[in-house]
């Protein structure tokens, strides 16, 4: 019964919209994790999953990741996105796997020749994983503007910890800039650089840059394509390599 | 303590910074709302291909001439065949797929995002009415139903959605084209250019009245190679003399949905008042003379009782025949204006 009373509620929220792909359309590690300051459209619904290789790093020699997201756009301007983010570290410590993250994004305004564009986001991630404690709170303030065909993001994120461990600070603090540039009108450039403040009491500052390519394959899909690294830390990964795709329906 | 009280201090200005900045700009929001669903989703692009392929570089073609009228460009002329090359080259060489109209004209986009929205919602509109078409699964008898339910959705928003009044109400009664300072600033410098999108919009409505004629898959696909390669062959090079309005091009369809057919007049006659207003060296304040035309030109309450208020001077026209009344002659767009004008 529960079910069909799901299955309803999601027939009802869902039908009479469909949005075609946008491979202009930032989204966070898709394939750099510099996002844009826009929502996707107003009834719209996208489904994203996005898979990652590092060689280094906080995970171990080798380590792979893997997200799946689904996002909706449930007012103008505004939408809501549901993920899970996988790591499958080279040592098989699966903490923290199987947490569920809600995020929101609200778009303030359209930029003008003067002025950016702004975003709010927030997200909030459950332990519902594997050894996981706490809820974590980020809050991030999004901001986008173009010069001609260029455009430049900011991000700048407060990353609140619900259960920090022994050793780890609590309060996070992570900064942003990313850009991209059509390279024609199925190809985007995407490139971003970014500093996260350590989550280790007492760390320096990790420093890493992602480049890559998203390609609109046809209307309702998009795929991304890009190779990153870090440096400033132990922790940061010498090579990170992501693949993703994104289907609108 | 001292240091996270200044910390807060400092944050409290920046908000109130930023919201009084927010105030004092021209405030827009986006607004993009997602296309109708239907079974019908994308069955254009699946059973014509190429079609779709190549009408990406009309809409390309449309929303560069916005951004390099914004620049200024100091030999029109030269700016002019320059962009008309650059056509021809992408219809040899079309994109896969079609971006928004903000991808194509950044610039134009950040100066009035209303035309922006205004044209993508219509685009919407008309990929959902060559989905409906191309789609062998609605049999012929249910496709207006089906037209009517997607331009029911797109007047749902009033914000963005073009009167389906006739041009005749909402380009001379409401815009009043003729009188205004910015009329056809674009045409003279622009010739090929103007040319090339009287090609277009012979060529666009040209595909639904073939979709019209033959609606079964196979001879839907035949016929849609042969406007196309019509439309490269000859209309090109020999383009209309004038922008042809829907009901010249598509009666059948226009009498199915007289509300579309009006509407797509309204979106090509939008192109062009905006490349005028952006040409015209008499408008100072660009922004707020597009926006003044979009506000006149958008769908008011009994709009679609005036829908099927036109004349179809040639109902059986054979859209593959590109006859000698779509190349010469001064069409509807003449007999309305009175004069010998050619239009848009």
């Amino acid at each position: 019964m529960a079910m069909k009373l799901c299955a309803g509620l999601l027939v009802l929220l869902f039908a009479g919209a469909v949005h075609a792909a946008d491979h202009s359309n930032l989204e966070q590690d898709f394939p750099t994790r510099v996002e844009d300051a826009y929502p996707i459209a107003y009834r719209a619904m996208e489904f994203q999953a996005s898979g990652a290789y590092e060689h280094g790093g906080d995970h171990g020699r080798h380590a792979g990741e893997f997200e799946p997201e689904i996002k909706w756009g449930f007012m103008k301007n505004a939408h809501v996105a549901l993920g899970a983010p996988l790591v499958f570290p080279g040592d098989g410590d699966m903490k923290n796997n199987g947490d569920i993250a809600l995020e929101g994004l609200y778009n303030f305004n359209v930029e003008t020749p003067v002025f950016p564009a702004l975003a709010v986001k927030t997200e909030l991630t459950f332990p519902s994983g594997v050894d996981s404690a706490g809820v974590d709170v980020e809050v991030a303030a999004i901001a986008t503007r173009g010069f001609g065909a260029h455009r430049f993001h900011l991000n700048g994120i407060y990353r609140h910890l619900g259960a920090a461990g022994a050793g780890e600070r609590s309060d996070l603090f992570s900064f942003g800039l990313g850009y991209d540039r059509p390279i024609d009108l199925d190809h985007l450039f995407v490139a971003d650089f970014f500093i996260d403040r350590s989550p280790q009491a007492g760390g320096a500052e990790e420093f890493g840059f992602n480049l890559g390519v998203r390609k609109q394959l046809n209307p309702w899909s998009v795929l991304a394509v890009g190779l990153g690294s870090g440096f400033g830390a132990s922790r940061t990964p010498d090579l990170r390599a992501t693949v993703g795709a994104q289907w609108s329906f | 303590m001292k240091k996270r009280s200044v910390v807060r201090r400092m944050g409290a200005a920046g908000l109130a910074v930023l919201f009084f900045t927010l105030s004092c700009a021209s405030w827009e929001q986006r607004n993009e709302v997602s296309a109708l669903r239907g079974s019908y989703n994308y069955q254009f692009y699946k059973r014509h291909p190429r079609d779709f392929k190549l009408t990406t570089v009309a809409h390309w073609a449309h929303g560069k001439v916005s951004e390099i009228l914004l620049e200024k460009p100091r030999d029109p002329a030269e700016a002019d065949q320059a962009l008309y090359d650059k056509a021809l080259w992408f219809l040899g060489h079309p994109p896969e797929t079609e971006p928004h109209q903000d991808y194509v004209s950044p610039q134009f986009a950040r100066q009035a995002w209303r035309a922006i929205q205004v044209i993508d919602w219509t685009h919407q509109l008309h990929e959902q009415l060559y989905d409906i078409l191309a789609d062998p699964a609605i049999p012929v008898g249910e496709k207006k139903k089906w037209i009517d339910r997607a331009v029911d959705y797109y007047l749902s928003e009033p914000s963005m959605a073009f009167s389906p009044a006739p041009f005749e109400e909402v380009i001379m009664s409401r815009v009043r084209l003729t009188s205004q300072p910015w009329f056809m600033a674009f045409r003279d410098d622009w010739k090929l250019t103007s040319k090339m999108f009287w090609a277009f919009h012979w060529w666009h409505p040209a595909v639904y009245e073939v979709q019209m004629l033959f609606p079964g898959a196979d001879e839907q696909k035949r016929a849609i190679e042969a406007i196309d390669d019509l439309f490269l062959d000859r209309v090109l090079k020999e383009p209309p003399n004038r922008m042809l309005l829907s009901r010249e091009v598509m009666p059948r369809f226009a009498r199915l949905s007289p509300e579309a057919a009006n509407i797509f007049d309204n979106l090509h006659m939008f192109h062009g008042i905006t490349y005028d207003i952006l040409a015209s060296a008499e408008v100072k304040d660009k922004r707020a003379e597009v926006y003044r035309n979009i506000d006149l030109m958008l769908v008011r309450p009994g709009d679609r009782r005036l829908a099927g208020n036109f004349p179809t001077p040639v109902p059986e026209v054979d859209p593959l025949a590109y006859s000698k009344d779509m190349r010469q002659g001064p069409g509807e767009m003449g007999r309305i204006m009175g004069h010998g004008h050619h239009g848009h």
